[in-house]
């Protein structure tokens, strides 16, 4: 068949934003998949209740607030430096200044992660003491590896920008981790209440 | 942001009225063979990142694995020929049910879907690659090491024998010790990750890298059958990730999912399966729809009646999909109205199927069909496939399905859903597509035999186990007593199995002739309307010469004076594709795929060996994690391209 030229795509730029960029979708798939993941965990939480007379069980005490409220805190604070970050890669800024927000992000994963440590201490059961334990451990584990994963990646992308070679597309993988990190953190925001809060109601 | 909506320049076709010399198109052949060229030998092998060449590998690594799952089948249905046979004793018995199911759903059906998918997304959307090329790979090395890690456990007599949807506790610690059921646990890991992998592939690939003018309401129909079917996976999958990840758990480090003395619920596993199990019936037969409508439109020469209905169809059924999963569960202490939502929704799946089945009919009625072995194969979809939905309907109501749950009626009902529903769409494809792939086409006569002897065989051999649930055989069921008078009907229904036993080798063996001395197929042997066909068959590896501009919904048939509309423009020195728009598929910006590399591999062999190891000790977990993130660091650690454009500051 012969060909007839219709368009010339040669003046596009090679490098997007947002949903532009096909990262932006393939990382907003994965968060579709994970979060997806945390529902049917959170289901399975309610539906394990229903075999207990009381919740948490006879003679396991309440989930201690002080430091996984503290740590909700902190991951939501946590979503600041990363919007920065994601901002100043909208800008073009020097990559070091982007870098450097997403250090202090990265700060941020290490404290939270350090801190869920304490978390598992404060749920004063174990995930084989019985079905309690297993799904709050599960709960508190799952997203303990999301954390653990993003503040890894973020540390990773901040290091490509400062130590370089910089290209348009790290800008774009920049501001695609912030949005997975929101992703975390909101997923606690969901999480936090059901694992922290509902064995005081229900 | 104004650089991302920068339309590029049209040619306005009185400025240029010229159409490109053969001149101008072998010297951006040459370039592009030049960039894309794929080296041979093992090293190429194993790095390669192309769509084309890991669809392939996908094709035929599932298709032997449907050969080993008809195998087990064999073996069963030689072992049920008569009563009280000692072919094969219940521990063998037990894993082989178990093998054929697993290898059938997760090793067979759902990857070869994908696989299918993989290789003809890109050609019929006219793109250069997948959108994740890498990742692409990664999936296909996941469900290779899964597919290989059951089947050497099951050659090790470490076969999983708690059937396919493993229920607790049969499945649990207490009642399965060993590392049988652990195996099938990991092997699910391993081909979720890969599932999950294609369905984030075919969906990115979808949304942003269709050819210009190619709008939602022009994307071809089997195009939009893996997107929906993409869409499934996602959110279906992560229930079974969940569930049999809790199993493991179960198993390994003694939580309490499962174990009703610790306030763990049998019945969760049975809901998390099902979450997964129901849709995963959808998830097979949803691409299958996409392939009849390929296969009607071209060999009726008409388009598709009811569009609109067809997608809309697709997707109410995907919906309607996640609402079932309790009719699996009909045997268990429901709720009363639990009970009546699930029958009413399983009977209302029924609608947007026959809405599909009409719109087709329409299309066929009204065109002017040609009756090859793939039109064969699509006629014998109608056929089987309401005879499955019929039996449907029927256990969806409560007080049948009582009767029937767990007898050969519904090994019967199932087999002509996803046989009639998936297998024969997909043998219809085949016929279709394989001259696109390999360049040859698969003889006519060797295919009209595959299809009489197979539609006969599947006859044979399930039409009489819904006579014999009906009188009484439960399924999963080693041997029978002569005494209960189901002798006869087996024996029919072996006999059928030799018979699609025969329909497959028949086959295989026209594959194979027919790569050699099969008839040159040339660009576009049926005349078909798709964009795949606008290409060499083989494609090249860069897939399109040009990126076709798309001008109907028909892309072929609707092309003006017969002259391809093509954009020009794109680099030739790498691989560079064109992003467009979700939408309207506007051209937004270009893109470029990774090349070769051998990092997926060795990520799946550490990711890989992390989940064999965990079925040991729960620190395979961690060096595993340690060794991927090594790996994965390099995967993302910037190279050094010669012409990389340094940011520059914009306010």
């Amino acid at each position: 068949m012969k060909r007839r030229p219709a368009a010339d795509v040669a003046v596009l730029p090679d490098h997007a934003f947002s949903h532009h960029a096909p990262i932006w979708w393939g990382n907003l798939l994965m968060i579709f998949i994970e979060g997806a993941a945390f529902a049917i965990l959170a289901a399975s939480y309610f539906y394990i209740r229903r075999n207990f007379d009381t919740w948490p069980p006879t003679r396991t005490l309440l989930p201690d607030l002080g430091i996984s409220s503290l740590n909700l805190l902190l991951l939501i604070v946590s979503a600041a430096p990363f919007w920065y970050a994601a901002r100043l890669a909208h800008l073009h800024e020097k990559p070091g200044r982007v870098g450097a927000w997403l250090m202090l992000g990265v700060a941020c994963g290490i404290v939270a992660v350090v801190l869920r440590g304490y978390e598992f201490r404060g749920l004063h059961t174990r995930w084989d003491s019985n079905a309690y334990g297993s799904i709050t451990w599960s709960i508190l584990g799952v997203h303990l590896a999301h954390l653990i994963a993003g503040t890894i990646e973020t540390f990773l992308i901040g290091l490509v920008l400062f130590t370089g070679p910089v290209e348009e597309k790290h800008y774009t993988d920049a501001t695609v981790m912030a949005v997975y990190w929101y992703f975390i953190v909101v997923s606690w925001v969901a999480l936090y209440p059901i694992v922290f809060l509902a064995p005081r109601f229900i | 942001m104004a650089h991302a909506h920068a339309l590029p320049a049209v040619i306005d076709p009185e400025e240029r009225p010229g159409i490109l010399t053969t001149r101008e198109e072998d010297e951006v052949r040459a370039k592009l063979s030049a960039s894309w060229r794929e080296g041979s030998g093992l090293w190429a092998w194993l790095t390669s990142t192309n769509h084309k060449s890991i669809a392939k590998r996908y094709i035929v690594t599932a298709i032997i694995f449907f050969i080993l799952g008809g195998i087990e089948a064999g073996m069963m249905r030689a072992q049920l020929s008569r009563p009280e046979n000692r072919f094969i004793g219940p521990d063998l018995y037990n894993q082989l049910f178990t093998m054929h199911g697993s290898t059938m759903m997760f090793l067979f059906a759902v990857p070869v879907m994908e696989a299918v998918g993989l290789y003809m997304i890109p050609l019929m959307i006219g793109t250069r690659n997948v959108a994740f090329p890498r990742l692409n790979a990664l999936g296909y090395w996941m469900y290779l090491f899964g597919g290989v890690l059951l089947y050497v456990a099951f050659f090790y007599n470490t076969g999983p024998d708690a059937g396919w949807f493993a229920y607790v506790p049969l499945a649990g610690p207490q009642y399965s010790p060993g590392k049988r059921m652990d195996i099938w646990a990991q092997m699910i890991t391993f081909t979720e990750i890969a599932a999950l992998i294609g369905a984030v592939e075919i969906v990115t690939t979808i949304f942003k890298q269709r050819a210009p003018g190619m709008s939602l309401n022009r994307i071809p129909l089997f195009v939009w059958s893996m997107l929906v079917t993409a869409f499934m996976i996602i959110f279906a999958l992560p229930a079974i990730v969940v569930c049999s990840s809790m199993l493991a758990a179960d198993r390994l480090v003694d939580t309490h999912f499962f174990n009703p003395a610790e306030g763990g619920d049998a019945l969760l596993w049975q809901h998390l399966f099902w979450f997964f199990g129901h849709p995963e019936v959808y998830i097979i037969f949803i691409p299958g729809l996409g392939m009849i409508s390929s296969v009607v439109e071209t060999f009726t020469r008409k388009r598709i009646f009811g569009y609109p209905a067809m997608i809309l169809s697709m997707i109410s059924t995907a919906f309607l999909g996640f609402g079932l999963w309790v009719h699996h569960m009909f045997a268990t202490p429901l709720p009363q109205l639990g009970q009546s939502f699930f029958t009413a929704a399983s009977t209302a799946i029924a609608i947007p199927s026959g809405v599909q089945i009409f719109c087709w009919i329409a299309t066929i009625w009204s065109g002017r069909p040609r009756f090859t072995t793939s039109f064969m194969f699509i006629l014998g979809f109608f056929f089987l496939f309401i005879i499955g939905g019929l039996s449907g309907v029927m256990i969806a109501s409560v007080p049948f399905d009582l009767q029937a749950h767990d007898t050969f009626f519904i090994v019967a009902h199932f087999h002509y859903v996803l046989i009639g529903g998936a297998v024969f769409p997909l043998f219809g494809a085949f016929y279709y597509w394989f001259p696109k792939m390999t360049g040859r086409l698969l003889s006519e006569r060797a295919g009209k035999w595959n299809f009489w002897l197979f539609f006969i065989g599947m006859n044979v051999t399930f039409f009489p186990m819904h006579i014999l649930g009906l009188i009484g055989m439960p399924r999963r069921v080693y041997t029978y007593l002569p005494e209960m008078g189901w002798g006869d009907l087996n024996l029919l229904a072996s006999a059928g199995a030799v018979i699609i036993v025969a329909s497959v080798c028949v086959f295989i063996g026209n594959v194979f002739v027919s790569l050699r001395r099969g008839v040159p197929a040339g660009d576009n042997p049926w005349d078909a309307p798709t964009l795949e066909w606008a290409t060499t068959s083989p494609p090249p590896a860069y897939n399109h010469l040009f990126i076709p501009v798309v001008e109907g919904r028909d892309a072929l048939w609707d092309v003006r004076n017969g002259e391809l509309a093509v954009v020009t423009g794109l680099r030739t020195d790498r691989h560079e594709g064109l992003i467009t728009s979700l939408m309207d598929a506007e051209p937004e910006h270009r893109y470029e795929f990774k090349g070769p590399t051998i990092l997926p591999l060795l990520l799946a062999i550490f990711g890989g060996g992390c989940i064999v190891l965990a079925i040991f000790t729960p620190w395979g977990v961690t060096v595993g994690a340690i060794a991927s993130l090594i790996v994965l660091a390099c995967w993302f650690w910037p190279t050094i391209s010669p012409d990389h454009d340094t940011p520059r500051k914009r306010r």
